[in-house]
């Protein structure tokens, strides 16, 4: 355990800070549900660092999961840091005020454990900014004896080769499965923090970058990456939560005192998704699929009602409409919550007429719009991609809208996934028309229509981390055709939002790269960049410029099609899902064959289930 | 269902609780109204909510010990009960120190004319003669004009870039994927224009805004009541306005910790307190249930 001096910042110098900046109550606790624990009596002490700002780390349902896991323990506590804004930073700095946990207000570098959340690659630099202002050792290597350790998870955590200089660990999979282990090891550890570390390799599902060696081929492509001391795996499995009804889930978790980006309960229904969408990374690092009891959850949401007061649930998953009982569930739910004026939501709907009557059902009539995600124009290009959506789930997912009175309806498309064509693009404009008489017939106005557009990137453990992210100026070219298309088929009726081709570009660069792009990561905090996720910070040039100066140029990590035979900096991380599989998934979009679902049909090999936790329950 | 008993509570909002905005308060209360199962009147309508008011908007980074908001109950409940209850429910630095049942067709505070009292500490920053000095030529004016000015563009600005990429971040998880880019040819906006669009608006109306009071009219009493401490009684005016005008540098005025200590309305030709004019002989509403 970390014996270093915990000095708490005083109330007096936090007031001072806090008199001139912008929304402080971001940098407070006292927040309703909050767990304060005495350090020197707690032999672990764990700070959960979110690399954003308190509104959109507040906001993350597995942050909560931990920090309520963490914090039952007796010997254990957990406390929270978020990336502080600009003004607060430069307030900081002036004052000599290193980074500090908002509970104790003590120095984040006095506590054992600093584990960061990487939900989006373009948090990175936010993750070196953190570390800077808590005066902690940016690389790994060099940290002294008494800093802590620097532990990274979440979904980007199946990639973290570009942090790899950062961090000390990585937890791939469920980490409320591993967290405890981790408390134990380091509770315990007397040595040095290289025997630590060499202890946490060997647990299964954590990564210690610096046990492995990289060999590179001469066209800059990963030779081998294999392990340097005994005891530490070739290959590092991910943990799973094999019983998510047995899983702690917080009913009461710390509620906000100021406004944050989901400003509601979450209760997760179940963990994984098996639907195949082959561009989404969720899809395939989170299986198997888990779900919770009818029974668990409709007592979890009542406990949450009840120890938070918020007038909304939110009914979370990756596909929340595939629930197995989710019709019985919101009946049951709408019901009890009545009293309270508690409503429900549901974050991810599937596109059809099902979803759209039960996004109805509960949502009373507080919303007027409601958002599908075919995510392509053509029925081809939605094979290609394994979307299991026909023009006619759509169409009578649109019919079901407009018979529920919703004034407006939004769709997210992708752009440059692979194989696309002009057609596919001119398709979307078709679906558009087409949405719009069908509405009009249905309700006899036309719907005010939001087309939202992102760029595909490519990612790590999905069946297309082979292929390459579509250039940039072609992007643009197709995100104008899109315009004008979009134009033709609705005139002002329709809205298009498009995503910044810059972003999307340095966001593949990090997703699929290897321990090189590191010093591109340094070299861009170090110019600057931070909150590259906020569009209006997002500094393209700058991040152009780290490249320069590193020597590495991104479209060798963002543009190029892949080996088929190629090693990936990945691949000594291991999501369940096999490398064949995945291929196999690719070729089967390269032909435009679909993969059903496993729920509903026969198991398809990934591998997810080879270690026997199937544990879904099938419908009737 | 019509509400059957109005409780007023003096609520204090202190510590960290006084970096809540207003509507972070009225949030707070929302939800430990929810919490508490108390037999809370809720609105009717699509989204419905707990009913209750607050008198007055406490400006982000004062404390105040008199607070006051209305809630309004299906049935009685001991106010002593009510207090005992929420106050379980609220959060550190926010607590109700007093209630009282007053009639349910009592005017709402917020149509009365109101006035407060504070307490600034300037603490060792300010030279006491000094302070003295300074208060004694405010007082001694005939008028104090003072221009006030559009909010203040300095750290807010960042606030409001942030609050619209929060909502636009909301929908799917990534921070960016809702960005309202428009093509130029498409929409015909020009590029970064997204960003500019609600704070162009907000600064043609706080121009509009702008207007000059006397602060002379607007302070009811001034003092020094300690050393660095300056005390004072005011209506519809900032405690910060009054440190201004007294030239005390701006160093020393950001630093003030600034309490509110009573507040009073106005229901006919005196200043009352809130918690008791009810119950003051020829006061008292009417009983009318079905409000």
């Amino acid at each position: 355990m970390n014996m270093a001096k915990s000095e708490a910042l005083s109330l007096e110098v936090r007031d001072k800070l806090l008199s001139g900046v912008a929304k402080p109550a971001r940098y407070v606790d006292d927040e309703f549900n909050v767990v304060k624990k005495d350090h020197d009596r707690t032999a672990f002490k764990f700070v959960l660092a979110f690399p954003d700002t308190y509104e959109v780390g507040m906001s993350h349902i597995g942050s909560h999961i931990l920090y309520s896991v963490l914090n039952s323990r007796s010997d254990a506590l957990a406390e929270r840091v978020y990336a502080p804004w600009d003004d607060m930073a430069s307030a900081m700095r002036r004052a000599g005020v290193p980074l500090f946990a908002l509970e104790s207000r003590v120095p984040i570098r006095s506590f054992d454990v600093v584990g960061f959340t990487l939900q989006y690659e373009l948090s990175y630099t936010n993750v070196l900014y953190m570390l800077d202002l808590a005066g902690i050792t940016l690389k790994s290597v060099e940290r002294r004896e008494d800093e802590p350790l620097i532990i990274g998870g979440g979904p980007c955590a199946f990639n973290p080769e570009p942090l790899a200089d950062f961090f000390d660990a990585f937890v791939l999979g469920d980490g409320e499965e591993v967290i405890g282990e981790i408390a134990e090891l380091v509770k315990t550890s007397k040595g040095r923090r290289e025997d630590l570390l060499s202890e946490l390799a060997s647990v299964p599902g954590i990564y210690v970058p610096r046990f492995y060696r990289v060999e590179y081929l001469e066209d800059g492509t990963i030779a081998d990456v294999s392990p340097i001391r005994p005891g530490v795996p070739p290959v590092v499995e991910k943990r799973v939560v094999k019983n998510l009804d047995e899983a702690p889930f917080p009913v009461s978790p710390v509620v906000p005192n100021t406004e944050v980006v989901h400003d509601r309960a979450s209760l997760e229904l179940f963990r994984g998704c098996t639907r195949g969408c082959r561009f989404c990374s969720a899809g395939f690092i989170y299986r198997p699929v888990r779900e919770r009891s009818l029974e668990r959850l409709e007592d979890l949401a009542m406990k949450l009602s009840a120890n938070t007061g918020y007038d909304e649930i939110s009914l979370g998953s990756l596909s929340s409409s595939d629930y197995s009982r989710i019709q019985d569930l919101v009946d049951r739910l709408s019901e009890r919550l009545a009293p309270q004026r508690v409503s429900l939501s549901l974050p991810s709907l599937r596109v059809d007429a099902f979803s759209v009557d039960l996004a109805r059902q509960i949502e009373t009539v507080r919303k007027s719009s409601i958002t599908f995600a075919p995510e392509a124009g053509s029925q081809r290009l939605r094979d290609v991609i394994n979307k299991g959506v026909t023009e006619e789930d759509l169409m009578n997912a649109v019919e079901a809208a407009a018979r529920a009175g919703l004034d407006a309806l939004k769709f997210y498309f992708m752009i440059g996934l692979p194989t696309e064509q002009d057609e596919d693009l001119d398709a979307i404009g078709d679906l558009v028309s087409k949405v719009l008489s069908r509405y009009k017939a249905e309700r006899g106005k036309k719907p005010r229509i939001t087309v939202s557009a992102s760029v595909f990137v490519p990612k790590a453990h999905t069946p297309f981390q082979w292929e390459p992210q579509v250039k940039r100026q072609e992007i643009e070219r197709r995100q104008l055709r899109l315009a004008k298309v979009l134009g033709k088929a609705g005139g002002r009726s329709v809205k298009f939002n498009w995503h910044d081709s810059r972003q999307s570009f340095i966001e593949a660069v990090l997703a699929r790269g290897d321990r090189r792009v590191g010093q591109v990561i340094d070299k861009a905090y170090r110019r600057g960049s931070i909150f590259d996720a906020w569009n209006d910070r997002f500094r393209y040039e700058e991040w152009l410029k780290a490249h320069e100066e590193v020597g590495i140029d991104p479209e060798f990590y963002a543009n190029r099609t892949r080996r088929d035979d190629e090693r990936f900096p990945w691949d000594h991380l291991s999501a369940g899902v096999s490398k064949d599989y995945l291929a196999r998934e690719r070729e089967r979009a390269r032909k435009g064959l679909l993969t059903p679902d496993c729920r509903w049909n026969h198991c398809t090999g990934c591998g997810a289930c080879e270690r026997g936790y199937n544990q879904i329950p099938l419908r009737d | 269902m019509a509400s059957r008993q109005r409780i007023r509570a003096k609520i204090s909002k202190t510590d960290s609780a006084r970096y809540m905005s207003h509507l972070d308060f009225m949030r707070t209360f929302e939800r430990a109204l929810r919490r508490s199962s108390l037999p809370i009147t809720y609105t009717e309508g699509y989204n419905p909510h707990p009913k209750f008011s607050l008198a007055t908007a406490l400006p982000v980074g004062y404390s105040s010990v008199t607070e006051i908001g209305d809630f309004f109950l299906d049935r009685y409940v001991d106010p002593y009960e009510f207090a005992r209850i929420m106050n379980e429910q609220l959060p550190p630095g926010v607590s109700i120190l007093a209630t009282s049942c007053i009639s349910l067709n009592s005017p709402a505070l917020a149509s009365l004319p109101q006035s407060s009292v504070y307490d600034a500490f300037l603490g060792a920053a300010a030279r006491d003669e000094d302070l003295q000095n300074r208060v004694e030529g405010f007082l001694a004016r005939e008028s104090v004009q003072y221009v006030r000015r559009p909010k203040e563009m300095s750290g807010g600005e960042l606030g409001e870039d942030e609050e619209e990429n929060a909502g636009a971040m909301g929908e799917r998880g990534a921070p960016n994927l809702d960005s309202q880019k428009t093509p130029p040819e498409a929409g015909g906006k020009e590029p970064g224009s997204r960003q500019n669009g609600v704070k162009g608006v907000k600064k043609d109306a706080s121009a509009k805004n702008k207007k000059t009071i006397d602060l002379k009219k607007a302070v009811l009493s001034l003092k020094v009541t300690a050393p660095g401490a300056i005390t004072m009684w005011v209506i519809g005016c900032r405690p910060e306005e009054v440190l201004e005008s007294l030239d005390l540098e701006h160093s020393v005025r950001r630093l003030a910790t600034i309490t509110k200590t009573h507040f009073y309305v106005k229901p006919r030709d005196k200043w009352l307190d809130p918690m008791e004019f009810d119950t003051l002989p020829g006061f008292a509403g009417r009983a009318k249930w079905g409000m």
